[in-house]
């Protein structure tokens, strides 16, 4: 399994998926011009760990903004995620937000709501 | 081979069309009928949840575009002070200028009425104080060339500043330009 690293846009995020470590990191904006193309190596090196691999994901979200087809990507990543739980495998997602920014925290209750998924709330001070 | 990239609710769309081609073959049973049911539940839970969080995020946004717009007022607002502070001021370094430049011209007017025209005027015309008036007719004049002269520094400045501004501006073109091609 491969290291996925994706250096960030003005328009979309950084991305880091360390498969030996466990780690997950997306931060920053994300509004591609075609979002399935932009997150599709990510869904299937995600598919290939949950398949392949035994360890559990520490996820590190810091979105800025995200558009309406990125919070779709999103939903279908955190449901990937949650088939981890459902494996019994470890998953901590670590939702940050901007100080003030509570349409971003919300956004993230929203996910944690609907998926049932534990999140952590962590404020990022400017 | 390259994987051709999956559209936007791939799943849902095979579903959909699971089911289709089950009700196209007539081999419809309860559990399709429950789990269809479930997508279909499912599908609206999600389509809840992404349009709220998008909502937010437009709503983030638009707070975003109003302060951008009461900045863009704010900048507007101190440009104009801006421009006016600097005309204020180059009109004062202009006027002062042009008073150094005068103060000089009198002197030599001075000089040059004392030294020579004031031993003619005392040769030749025996009216009392006619020197005097000749000074005082001297200074008014220069006092009215004052202003045209500030004029004149304040659009030589006025043109300086100009051409200096569309250099910069050609410079950042050429920046721009550059920095384009990368």
């Amino acid at each position: 399994m491969e290291r996925i690293f994706i250096e960030p846009t003005r328009v979309t995020p950084l991305i880091n998926f360390d498969p030996e470590e466990g780690i997950l990191e997306i931060k920053g904006r994300s509004s591609p011009e075609n979002t399935i193309q932009f997150y599709q190596p990510l869904m299937d090196a995600l598919d290939d760990y949950l398949d392949e691999a035994e360890g559990g994901i520490t996820a590190n979200i810091a979105f800025e903004y995200f558009n309406t087809s990125s919070s779709k990507c999103l939903f279908d990543l955190f449901k990937k995620l949650g088939r981890l739980e459902e494996d019994d495998r470890e998953l901590n997602i670590n939702w940050f937000y901007e100080e003030d920014d509570e349409d971003m925290m919300e956004a993230g209750e929203d996910y944690s709501d609907l998926l049932d998924l534990e999140f952590n709330f962590l404020e990022i001070e400017d | 081979m390259e994987q051709k990239p999956r559209e936007l609710y791939h799943d849902e769309i095979t579903n959909l069309k699971d089911f289709r081609s089950k009700i196209a073959a007539k081999s419809i049973f309860k559990e399709d009928l429950e789990e269809f049911s479930d997508q279909y539940e499912e599908l609206i839970a999600q389509a809840k949840v992404i349009t709220r969080v998008s909502d937010r995020l437009q709503k983030k946004l638009d707070n975003a575009n109003i302060q951008i717009q009461d900045q863009n007022g704010e900048i507007k607002d101190k440009n104009f002070e801006l421009g006016n502070t600097v005309e204020q001021l180059a009109k004062a370094k202009m006027g002062r200028k042009a008073s150094t430049i005068l103060f000089a011209v009198a002197i030599a007017l001075f000089l040059l009425e004392q030294i020579l025209l004031q031993p003619i005027i005392d040769k030749y015309i025996s009216i009392p104080y006619v020197g005097l008036v000749v000074l005082i007719l001297l200074f008014l004049g220069v006092k009215a060339f004052e202003g045209a002269l500030e004029s004149y520094f304040m659009a030589k400045e006025k043109k300086r500043i100009i051409e200096a501004r569309g250099e910069e501006e050609g410079k950042e073109t050429n920046f721009n330009s550059s920095f384009a091609r990368f």
